[in-house]
Parts: C-alpha cells; structure tokens; sequence
C-alpha cells in the first residue's frame, strides 16, 4: 500500500530509461553493506552455530570442563521417563494452549474496533489514540500493572468485584482457566490499538463505491462485512493472523510476571521454562537444545501458515 | 513511498464519511450507538490506568481501611519516594535512555546504509541477503541467548550496557534494512542520475539527496526502534543484572515479592514504569499511528 500511495513518483520513475546510477567501482555497494555484516556474523551467525555446539555439551556450572554428549540433550527430550522431557513438553503444551485461545480474540476484537473507528463520529482520533495508548508500554509495566489488579488476595479488580457483591476470592492467576482468561485479556488489552490500527489501514483502501453499490442493491450491514469488508481485508487478515500467531507462540512476560507460571506449573510457557532451565539450574546445554526445538517449531508453524494462506490468496 | 503516506493518511480519512449508513434519521441513532460502544471500549482501556493512579498516591492503611477505589485523602507520596530511591529510579532512567537512544540512532544509520545498498545499488544476491537479515529478525531471540551470554562474558561486556546496545542495533536494523529497501527500491532515479552528473559520489549521493528526501520515514523508524528497544524485558535481563546498569522496565520487576513492596509502593512502581512510555506516547502519538499504517501493510 505504501508504494500505490506514491503512484506519482513510482510512475516518474518508471517512464526514466532503466539506466543504473552506475559511478565508483562495484564494490562500493558491499562498502554499505560492509558494517552491518560484520556485526551481523559476530552477533547472529556466530552464536547460532555456536548454541548448536552448547546444546551438544553437558554444560553445567557444577562440571569443569563440560563434557561432549552429542545429540543426548535432545534425545533425552524424546525420553518419556526423563524428568526433563515432561516439564519440556508441558511448558511446550502451555505455549500451545496459549495460542490457541489467544489468537481468535486478538485477531476478531481489533478487526470490530477498526470497523467502528472507520465510521465517522466526533472524536474518532481521540478514541483511535486512546485504544492505541497500551500499545507503547512494555510487558515489564503490563506485567506489574495486571500482577496487582489480578492479585486475587490484595488486588484490586477482587475488591471492586466484592464491593459490588458481584464475586469475591476470585482466583485470577492462581487456578485455571481462570489464569488463561486473565492472561488472553491482559494480552487482548495490550495490542488490541495495534492490530486495530493495521486493520484501519486496510478498511480505508476499500473503495466506498462498493458499499455504494451493495446497498442500493439492499444489502444489509452484515451481508456487507461479510461479502465486501471481508474479502477487500483478506492480504491484511493474513498479515495479522501470522504476526499474532508468532507473537503468541513467543509469549514470555505474560505468565512470568502475572502467574508466575502457576498455578504449579500450568501457564508456565516454553520460553519461560527454557529461561529458568539454562538462567536459573545453569544447564546450558540442555536450554540452548530446547531453544533450538522450539525454534524448529516456530519454523514449521511458520512455514505451514504461509503455505496455507498463499492457497487462500489464490 | 512511505513519505508520501503520511501526508496523504488524514486527508484520506477526514474526506471518507461513514460508509455505511448515510439514511435520514438512523444516522443519528447510528451515530449515538456508536459512539457509546467507543466509549465503554475507551473506559475499558483507561480504568486500569487510573486505577494505578489513584492508589499510588495512597498509604498502606488508607488502601487497607477505604479501599481501592476511593480517592486518597492525602497525597502520600512515601510509596512513590520509597520506590524512586530504592532503585536509584534516575540512574535507570538515563541507562534505558542511553541504551534506547544510541540503539535507534545507529540502527537508523546502519538501516540507510544498507538500504542504500540494497535498494538502490547493485549488489550480486540482494534478494537473498534481504532473506537472511529477515530470518535474523524472525529468529526467536531465547536461540541466541545461550551463546551471546557466554561470549559476552568471555570478553567481559556481560553486564555492560553495550551488550544490549550490539544486539538490539543488529535486531532492529534487521528490520529497518527490510522497510528501507523497498521504500528505496521506489526513489526516483533522475534525482539520482543529476546527482552523479553533478559528479557526487556515493556516500555524498546518500548524505545529501537520499538522506534529506527520506527523513520522515527515517524520524519514524527512529521512533520505533527507541520505543521497541525501551520496552525490551528478556535480553536486559538476562545481560544486565547489577544496579548500575539495569533497565526501567527490568528495575520495576526485580523488586516484586521484595519485602519493601507494600500495596501502594507496588502501585507506585507501575506508575514509574508507564510514565515515561507514556509521555513517548503524547508526544509522538500521530507519528506512532501512521508510522504502522504506513510501514506494516505492504
């Protein structure tokens, strides 16, 4: 869309002969790209070969010389008696669970919200800057923000809860479902401005002559969603689908700060149990395994979106 | 062209009525209906704000005795004072601002430089770099964890507010080589031709045609990279654990569950923490909105 906007420009620069800017040898380009490369390698390609080389060692504070055990760091995931392997694929699970319920929510609420900030009523922008405010504070602030409105003890949304007579002792983040609901809505409050803003975008290149048309053809509002707004948002559905999808299956700071991955270790999420395995037991090894099947996770998830929705775009 | 976007946005939007209902006297109601959903939307999102607000202010008694939602009676600031000193709150201040600071100045610079390449240079491969600095940015930042905490100690920046400062530069201009590309694969040519008649060479191409031309998507990149390397929870963490040079949003988790957080000092403690991020937001609110219409959706 960025480039359509600029179709005076773009067009300009079309009709000029398609001569390069041709001055200084060829390899000033690489010149440019020269410093970002370098750090580049140092700090992204080396240490993701480096992680592979950990995750083939026991490496543990406890041991001096953290010796080679090939691939056991993996198999020993794969080993249905090994502690490890349950605590794995339980935070596994969490993370997977988390997804699941957090993905319709973030991806149809802010799709209803762009859908009434794109009709025209007073104060609009107001309430578009306003929706969008929670965007720009951290998980750290959302953490401690939430992690004492929930607090089912001392919090205050139980209290508010009480005095109303409504509920008392509601155990927000220390039994579920009651903490996945508590984690989706924090997560739902936090980024709803930014899928809605996204979606925003993507309503306002619908050409309004097609709503035009369906209501002198007597279409109603719903039949209008569904067969103008629908398919006129379907590149930026999918585009907010997979991005969410990501950010969901990453999700870290939620349960660390909310429910401390509790209760017991129910929403404790795989980045959370993986911090706590190499950050907190100090066993290297076996976290930078884990972080590379979760990585092959991401990477398959990934995959199988962009080849779902590139037969949907057809 | 994302310049260009962002002039264009709000005259799109203000001439666009509402599309749907434009009928007689439903418009009213419509319009009533309307606006009362954004304002229970808009109560939702602001009352834990407020809620934070309020009880700041307020000792532990008085929240104990009146509850949470009554106004404080006093202004008790010994929360707030009580929190500010203990995590020596300045001293975070300037480190986020120092490591958000020089990380969205030199992603910003290494993004054009690479851009320039990419977009408007000749280089052998350039889809396929462009693949690989994109894969760098998808990569699950907990993979690299292990390995960047080993070599940091190893040449003693573990701890170091530079650690942080290398690996979210080489994280956002991932992503800011990626914008910038294609918003320079569009720049007009003959600019660039006259240029180099002009007998300019490269870097002054870039310095004073490109650069000038670009600076409202660069302005909007930079404050992006500031707010995202701001907000930033499991890299700082992980790599900066003394005092001296921890983060705000990493101070004002540390001390959760500590002894000295009682209910008002923990409430006390998400208002320092969302104050600044805040203030960011006023004022670069329009910039922050448009900036994601015009750099998300391609």
């Amino acid at each position: 869309m960025s480039v359509q906007t600029s179709s005076a420009t773009s067009r300009a620069a079309a009709a000029a002969p398609a001569r390069p800017v041709r001055r200084g040898a060829p390899w000033t380009p690489y010149a440019f790209l020269a410093p970002y490369l370098l750090l580049f390698v140092v700090f992204v390609a080396v240490p993701a070969v480096f992680g592979l080389w950990i995750s083939l060692h026991n490496w543990d504070y406890l041991i001096d010389n953290s010796p080679f055990v090939g691939l056991e760091n993996y198999t020993r995931l794969f080993d249905r008696d090994s502690l490890a392997a349950g605590d794995f694929w339980q935070s596994m699970r969490a993370t997977g669970i988390f997804t699941l319920y957090s993905v319709p929510p973030l991806v149809a609420i802010p799709l209803a919200v762009a859908v009434l900030l794109n009709r025209s009523f007073r104060g609009r922008t107001f309430f578009r800057a306003v929706f969008f405010a929670p965007y720009v504070l951290g998980i750290a602030v959302i953490g401690v923000l939430f992690g004492f409105i929930l607090d089912p003890n001392i919090g205050l949304l139980n209290d508010y809860l009480g005095r109303l007579g409504i509920a008392r002792n509601i155990p927000w983040t220390t039994s579920v479902p009651e903490a996945w609901i508590s984690l989706v809505s924090v997560t739902v409050w936090w980024t709803l401005g930014f899928n809605a803003v996204i979606y925003l975008a993507g309503l306002q290149d619908i050409p309004r002559e097609l709503y035009e048309a369906a209501s002198v053809d007597g279409a109603n509002s719903w039949q209008r969603f569904w067969h103008i707004t629908l398919p006129g948002l379907r590149r930026v559905l999918v585009f907010v689908i997979t991005i969410t999808v990501l950010a969901s299956a990453n999700m870290f700071g939620q349960s660390y700060l909310i429910t401390h991955g509790g209760p017991g270790s129910e929403t404790r999420v795989a980045i959370m149990f993986i911090a706590e395995e190499g950050l907190g037991n100090f066993r290297m090894g076996s976290a930078a395994a884990m972080s590379y099947v979760l990585m092959f996770f991401l990477v398959v998830l990934a995959t199988g979106m962009f080849a779902m929705f590139r037969r949907w775009e057809d | 062209m994302a310049v260009t976007e962002l002039t264009h946005r709000p005259a799109a939007t203000s001439r666009r009525p509402d599309p749907v209902r434009r009928a007689g006297r439903r418009r009213t109601a419509g319009d009533w209906s309307v606006l009362a959903i954004a304002v229970l939307i808009g109560l939702l999102i602001a009352v834990p704000f407020l809620m934070i607000l309020v009880n700041s202010f307020k000792s532990p008694a008085e929240y104990s005795s009146s509850g949470p939602l009554s106004l404080p009676t006093q202004l008790y600031t010994d929360g707030l004072q009580a929190f500010w000193n203990r995590v020596d709150f300045p001293r975070k201040l300037w480190n986020s601002f120092l490591i958000s600071g020089s990380v969205a100045v030199l992603a910003v610079a290494i993004s054009m430089l690479n851009a320039f390449a990419l977009g408007i240079g000749r280089v052998k491969g350039r889809t396929w770099i462009v693949v690989v600095i994109l894969l760098a940015n998808m990569l699950p930042q907990e993979v690299l964890l292990y390995p960047l905490y080993f070599m940091f100690k190893a040449v003693g920046l573990y701890d170091n507010v530079w650690s942080v400062i290398i690996i979210f530069t080489v994280i956002q201009s991932a992503f800011g080589t990626y914008l910038l590309a294609s918003v320079y694969s569009t720049f007009p040519k003959e600019l660039l031709e006259a240029a180099s008649l002009d007998g300019a060479s490269r870097l002054q191409i870039l310095l004073r045609v490109v650069y000038p031309i670009s600076r409202p998507t660069l302005s909007v990149l930079l404050i992006f990279f500031f707010i995202w390397t701001w907000n930033e929870f499991l890299i700082p963490l992980t790599f900066l654990v003394s005092n001296a040079t921890q983060t705000v949003p990493v101070a004002i988790t540390v001390l959760q569950g500590d002894r000295l957080m009682d209910v008002t000092t923990t409430s006390a403690s998400a208002l320092l923490g969302l104050i600044p991020t805040l203030v960011f937001f006023l004022l670069f609110q329009r910039t922050l909105t448009r900036g994601i219409t015009a750099g998300a959706v391609k």
